[in-house]
């Protein structure tokens, strides 16, 4: 892209190593009800570098998307509250602390889609019925850049171009209902580029489309993170879609993250019981079909009621062997593989299986 | 060729078509041919998994052969007191009183399918009730038992459904499609809304309610995955036709029609990098709209080994070399990449 401001030679890390574009520490955020509060994101800390791809993973509910919205100040307060921690998102000269921004201040405004953009699973939420896919993108490059009308409708068509929509120059004047399911994320994917930001939020991107549509937008975000050194933070429910694209992991369970790792190493050592129990009741493609296939017992237990110890005690088939009482921390097993269980503590390590 | 004495469905050409219309009118502007020509057949006993893309007609075609929607052309037989029946156009009344209760269908979404203000008691034995088949005492008593028999416990009948988990709410829709004691179910993407750890759950229970009580199923998802899992023999289906079908080993391991290795090589694998497979085929565009699709080759556009035959001839389904049947001009030629033939690893082209 032509105005390409984040570039993969843009790396001012020390050690040549990819710069760090976002740190969240110890972030907690709930939501009042009348049951009592949901306790929805307790305690997650991660960073993401440029050039990254991130995955987060985790069944429905366990806080994927309210990690997620807390970045930009989406999440709705109230009933919403963010209980503690701080969103550190580093700039070319500042480091801003998004839970300090008021929600519709002037400074987290010009955070959203300039430095941070977000994709969700319906794009059709997001885009605007009445309005073409050009006027979209227009409306969003006018308020960021100083340019004019002619310019901004001539980048759409590049951006539109960029993201893999045949005939740009068509679709350009085009209303969102017109359509495909893959052609709408992907001008959704087109809009969240337009002003460059560094990271890019993917909420389920790909979940409502089909698998061959899946893999066409799966290999469109690979491509982009390669190309300009953007930062993703690919949310999804299938473990095979982080497997795929994603270079770190994180597995989230009832609001805390469980374990994190690179994807060779999740994928090889899983550690953690849930990790563990997650990956084997997945349909292997050796297995024999019509076999029992391996299962979790029961179910996600809900947010109002945590665990005060493990979050996965009440599934866990190891639980006995351990305090799970106890709140585990996460503790790193191999450089970079970090795991928030009892059994990987020296004390009890004799009950690993 | 299978006995036909084994046969508990057949298909003949089956097509449901749905009129779109627009305007004050409602002029009909075009026609979704939504199943357009199926021939299959369903072994009593046996799962036959079909998947396929949104909107290629697995619904619909689940939906009309069990009646539930008329179809337009060719005829469904289903075999009842060991006599095949064409239920082709029986009368909904006739079809209530002969052949209902040995058919059910179980859905994606179970609280969309369950009536929130009904007790689960009464979403289980409604159709007992309808049915004039059970009352009183041994209403609940059965209840009891279908409670039972898909993981729930007895007193789990006096609550509501939306004080149930996904995984559980499924169960209890499982159990009110047992009510009746059917012979045949028609699951239309059953666990696509459940969480992963609670797929594996439900597609245990299901395969293990098979073998309890007989049951033919046809398994309706869109997850390769699973529906090699659960299956014997495997449909792929493609704007409203079947274009490939075989035992399942063999369709994941060695498919013979370009669409059903392009659905196995999009297929994401939770493995790591140095497992993955080496060569992926990305298809370009969008499935066509099934109201005008292309002449010859449905799949032409999108094939990355169509010639200039496949954009005149349509390709017949018939059987290939291999023992499958396949609806591709060059199906014994072209040497296709499937999954999971090289022992622990998914295959490497
Ligand atoms: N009642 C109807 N009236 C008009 N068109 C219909 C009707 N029902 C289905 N269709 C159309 O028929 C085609 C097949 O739909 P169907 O629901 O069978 O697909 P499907 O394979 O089950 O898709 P999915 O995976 O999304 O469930 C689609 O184009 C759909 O829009
Ligand atoms: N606006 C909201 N109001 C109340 N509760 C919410 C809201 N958004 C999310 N939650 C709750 O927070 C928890 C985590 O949700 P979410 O992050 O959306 O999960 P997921 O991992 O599926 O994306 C859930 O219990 C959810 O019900
Ligand atoms: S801490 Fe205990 S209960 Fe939690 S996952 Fe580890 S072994 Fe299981
Ligand atoms: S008939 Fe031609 S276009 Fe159709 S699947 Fe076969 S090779 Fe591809
Ligand atoms: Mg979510
Ligand atoms: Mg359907």
């Amino acid at each position: 892209m032509e105005h390409s401001r984040v570039h993969n030679t843009n790396n001012n890390g020390r050690g040549g190593q990819p710069r760090l574009v976002l740190e969240v520490e110890d972030l907690y955020v709930s939501f009042g009800g009348y049951r009592g509060r949901t306790r929805a994101v307790n305690g997650v800390s991660f960073q993401i570098h440029q050039g990254e791809i991130l995955g987060i993973v985790g069944e429905s509910g366990c806080g994927k998307s309210v990690t997620a919205l807390s970045l930009l100040k989406l999440v709705p307060m109230p009933p919403g509250r963010i209980d503690g921690g701080t969103i550190s998102l580093h700039t070319d000269d500042t480091t801003v602390d998004v839970t300090a921004l008021a929600q519709d201040s002037r400074e987290i405004r010009a955070i959203r889609g300039r430095q941070i953009s977000m994709i969700f699973q319906e794009p059709m939420r997001s885009l605007h019925p009445m309005f073409s896919i050009g006027d979209q993108i227009v409306e969003i490059l006018l308020q960021h850049f100083a340019m004019n009308r002619r310019q901004a409708l001539d980048k759409a068509v590049a951006l539109l171009e960029r993201v893999g929509l045949p005939e740009p120059a068509r679709v350009v004047h085009e209303f969102p209902h017109q359509l495909s399911g893959g052609m709408r994320q992907r001008v959704m994917i087109a809009i969240a580029l337009a002003c460059e930001p560094q990271l890019l939020v993917a909420d389920e991107p790909t979940t409502a489309l089909d698998v061959t549509i899946q893999a066409q937008i799966l290999e469109l975000l690979q491509a982009l993170q390669a190309e300009m050194g953007l930062a993703v933070m690919l949310i999804t429910h299938d473990m095979g879609v982080v497997a795929e694209i994603a270079d770190r992991v994180i597995v989230m369970y009832l609001g805390e993250i469980v374990e994190t790792a690179s994807v060779d190493q999740l994928f090889t050592n899983p550690q953690h019981p849930y990790t563990q129990g997650l990956l084997r009741s997945i349909p292997n493609w050796t297995d024999q079909p019509k076999t029992p296939l391996h299962s979790l017992a029961g179910a996600v237990p809900e947010l109002l009621d945590l665990p005060a110890g493990c979050v996965f005690v009440e599934r866990c088939p190891f639980a006995d062997k351990v305090p799970g009482l106890r709140k585990p921390s996460l503790i790193e097993t191999e450089p970079g593989h970090f795991v928030k269980c009892w059994l990987y503590t020296e004390e009890f390590v004799h009950a690993r299986p | 060729m299978p006995d036909p004495d084994d046969i508990l469905l057949a298909t003949e050409d089956l097509r449901t078509h749905f009129a779109v219309r627009r305007g004050l009118l409602r002029r009909q502007v075009a026609t979704v041919r939504a199943v357009d020509g199926i021939d299959l057949s369903i072994k009593g006993g046996e799962t036959l998994g079909l998947v396929g893309e949104s909107g290629c007609g697995k619904s619909t075609l689940g939906r009309t052969i069990t009646r539930l929607e008329h179809p337009t052309g060719g005829s469904v037989g289903f075999r009842v007191d060991n006599q095949m029946l064409d239920i082709t156009n029986l009368s909904q009344n006739h079809l209530r009183r002969h052949v209902r209760r040995h058919m059910n269908m179980i859905f994606q979404d179970p609280l969309s399918s369950l009536n929130a203000r009904m007790s689960v008691k009464s979403v289980i034995a409604e159709p007992l009730v309808l049915h004039r088949a059970a009352r009183g005492k041994e209403l609940e008593d059965r209840v009891a038992q279908l409670l039972t028999t898909v993981g729930l416990q007895p007193h789990h009948m006096q609550r509501f459904p939306h004080a149930f988990s996904g995984g559980q709410r499924q169960r209890i829709a499982i159990a009110r499609a047992l009510a009746l004691q059917p012979r045949f179910i028609v699951c239309d993407e059953p666990v696509s809304a459940l969480d992963a750890s609670v797929r594996a759950q439900i597609l245990n229970l299901l395969m293990q309610l098979q073998q309890q009580f007989g049951l033919t199923y046809l398994f309706i998802s869109h997850d390769l995955a699973v529906v090699r899992h659960v299956s014997d023999r495997i449909a792929v289906m493609y704007l409203g036709q079947i274009v490939e079908r075989g035992p399942t080993v063999a369709i994941c391991q060695t498919p013979q029609h370009p669409y059903t290795e392009a659905l196995l090589s999009a297929i994401p694998m939770p493995v790591a990098r140095h497992e993955r497979r080496s060569k992926r085929i990305v298809l370009t565009g969008d499935v066509p709209n099934p109201a005008s699709p292309p002449p010859g080759c449905r799949f032409a556009p999108r094939c990355p080994y169509r010639q200039q035959i496949c954009d005149e001839e349509i390709p017949e389904l018939k059987p290939t070399r291999q023992g499958h049947t396949a609806a591709c001009h060059f199906a014994d030629e072209l040497e296709l990449v499937g999954i999971g033939k090289t022992g622990a690893q998914p295959t490497t082209a």
